[in-house]
């Protein structure tokens, strides 16, 4: 099971709740108690409200299975963003994320040390993140955050090896580990940072050295700059998916998006399987050849089925190169014939034809040949997801075959 | 001499009043801007009960205790008692979004009193101002 990303976008705006700003609410914030947020029931494990030293708000939620009872295999954590009422928010979005001015990024003014950009939210964060692990050990954790709360998100998931998905973050590649830093150059598509096209003043500060950025054009115009930084503007369709609107600029983005959606789809599947290993064995017995085959059948069955769908993507993108290339060579090819037509106004449309036939340049050389070769390319693109489909097809009936033909395992994984 | 010191008492006197003006009028200016937000945030505020009776079944009254807005996400927050048909009561926060017409999230406190399901009927408000109406 994976989160939603409206769920993430309200366990965001939820964790702000506790900041004392707040004073009634936070009596409805307590560790045990239970959320109903977007369709499902969450219940808070654990909670951290440091208004007093560094400012930072923290919760882990689980959510609770049909039967009501709270399942710690998928644990989210949040983090609040800035409460422009509180100077200790403010003083870490300028010394932790902007390095007001850490020296050792060619920044002109020093102030603080890179090592000072370390001390109070990021490291109270990173503490939070260690006891939530250390709790819940088998659980897979997922991090997510509005603003100053995304930075905070994005650098503990790099750092974990976590999965992330928040909003209007900046960016905190700066401040990784060499380790997270490969790690995230290796598993593309875990960090997921929505942000605005217009959001220029805070969420789109630090570059994007993560990687997980997906920038989005809103269309909304000119209004006040803080309101391009609301955690409110953004969309979802039913079954909670943020809504990409349909434009030119948002190609890059619609794509990113299935991308990542397909990596974080991987990793839940892997983690799966990987439970599926833990309860054959758990009887203390080995795997038995039909286990063993099934696991392998169905991981394999997983990286085609992400293999399928990275495919696609990047197969819409080529269609979407080739298309535009063909309508360019043929806007070149009339530019060119009309630019021959005016250099020899004496020469009849068949005669200016026939002269550049004789240097080599014809309709067919320039326009068919070139055309033709685009759209071998998106055929090719599309042949190569179908080949995926197919494969994944080929496994899924070979894996159903076994759990027929496997009494004992049809019932284990029954159960 | 004499003309040149009621030159400068023309030009204090214009500059005291000068400033009396923008201090009035920025005081002005800022009550009004504090009113159009309070009225901003009541009319969420109405909303947000209309989104509670799309949430739940046989809610007879609610008393909004505290209704807030989070400038930074710009989500509603809110601290509501509610009233089922059956006189019982219970006290719980609830959060909004003004283009939604259901309650994205609120806490749970008291499942047989926060029952799923739609209120059709109208139902005793009183709003966080203290103000009272049926919806």
């Amino acid at each position: 099971m994976t989160f939603t990303d409206e769920q993430y976008q309200w366990l965001s705006d939820r964790v702000y709740w506790l900041d004392p700003k707040h004073l009634k609410h936070n009596t409805s914030f307590r560790e045990g108690s239970i959320k109903f947020i977007c369709g499902k029931k969450f219940k808070i494990l654990k909670l951290r409200e440091n208004s007093k030293t560094d400012g930072m708000q923290a919760m882990a939620v689980a959510p609770l299975d049909e039967k009501g009872n709270v399942d710690t295999s998928q644990v989210v954590i949040s983090y609040a963003g800035t409460n422009t009422s509180d100077v200790k928010d403010i003083e870490t979005d300028l010394r932790t994320i902007i390095g007001l001015f850490d020296g050792s990024d060619n920044r002109v003014v020093s102030l603080v040390t890179r090592q000072a950009r370390f001390l109070g939210q990021l490291t109270s964060a990173t503490e939070f993140a260690k006891e939530v692990k250390n709790e819940y050990k088998d659980a897979e954790i997922s991090t997510t955050g509005h603003s100053l709360g995304q930075y905070l998100a994005l650098y503990v998931a790099a750092e974990n090896q976590w999965k992330n998905v928040g909003f209007n973050g900046p960016d905190p590649y700066e401040l990784l580990s060499p380790e997270a830093k490969k790690w995230i150059k290796e598993n593309p598509g875990m960090l997921t940072n929505y942000r605005n096209r217009g959001d220029e003043l805070i969420g789109n500060l630090m570059g994007d050295g993560t990687g997980a950025e997906i920038k989005i054009s809103m269309e909304m115009g000119l209004i006040n700059p803080f309101d391009y930084h609301g955690l409110d503007i953004w969309r979802f369709d039913k079954y909670g998916n943020l809504i990409i609107p349909e434009n030119d600029y948002n190609t890059k983005a619609s794509i990113q998006q299935e991308k990542h959606k397909a990596m974080s789809d991987f990793s839940s599947h892997l983690g799966t399987l990987k439970k599926w290993r833990e309860k054959f064995t758990a009887s203390g017995g080995h795997l038995s050849a039909n286990e063993r085959i099934y696991l392998n059948h169905s991981q394999t069955k997983v990286v085609v089925e992400t293999m399928g769908r990275k495919t696609k993507s990047a197969m819409e993108e080529v269609i979407r190169i080739n298309q535009s290339s063909i309508e360019r060579i043929e806007m070149n090819w009339a530019e060119e014939v009309r630019r021959a037509e005016h250099a020899a106004p004496s020469l009849t449309a068949w005669e200016v034809k026939e002269t550049l036939a004789s240097v080599g340049v014809t309709w067919e050389t320039h326009v068919m040949t070139p055309k033709e070769k685009c759209q071998q390319r998106i055929q090719k693109a599309r042949r190569k997801g179908e080949r995926y489909d197919e494969l994944a097809k080929e496994i899924k009936n070979k894996i159903d075959d076994l759990v027929a033909r496997d009494q004992e395992l049809a019932n284990q994984l029954k159960g | 001499m004499k003309k040149r010191m009621n030159k400068q008492l023309l030009i204090g006197i214009t500059v005291i009043i000068s400033l009396v003006i923008i201090v009035i009028g920025g005081k002005v200016y800022m009550d009004k801007r504090e009113e159009r937000k309070a009225q901003e945030l009541l009319a969420v505020e109405k909303q947000s009960v209309q989104a509670l009776k799309n949430t739940f079944a046989d809610i007879a009254e609610v008393k909004i205790e505290q209704f807030d807005r989070n400038d930074m996400t710009g989500f509603y927050g809110a601290m509501v008692t509610m009233t089922n048909t059956k006189g019982e009561s219970v006290y719980f926060d609830y959060g909004f979004i003004s283009q939604t017409n259901k309650l994205g999230a609120y806490g749970i406190e008291d499942i047989d009193i926060q029952k799923e399901g739609i209120t059709t009927r109208k139902i005793k408000v009183t709003y966080s101002n203290g103000q009272e109406d049926e919806i």
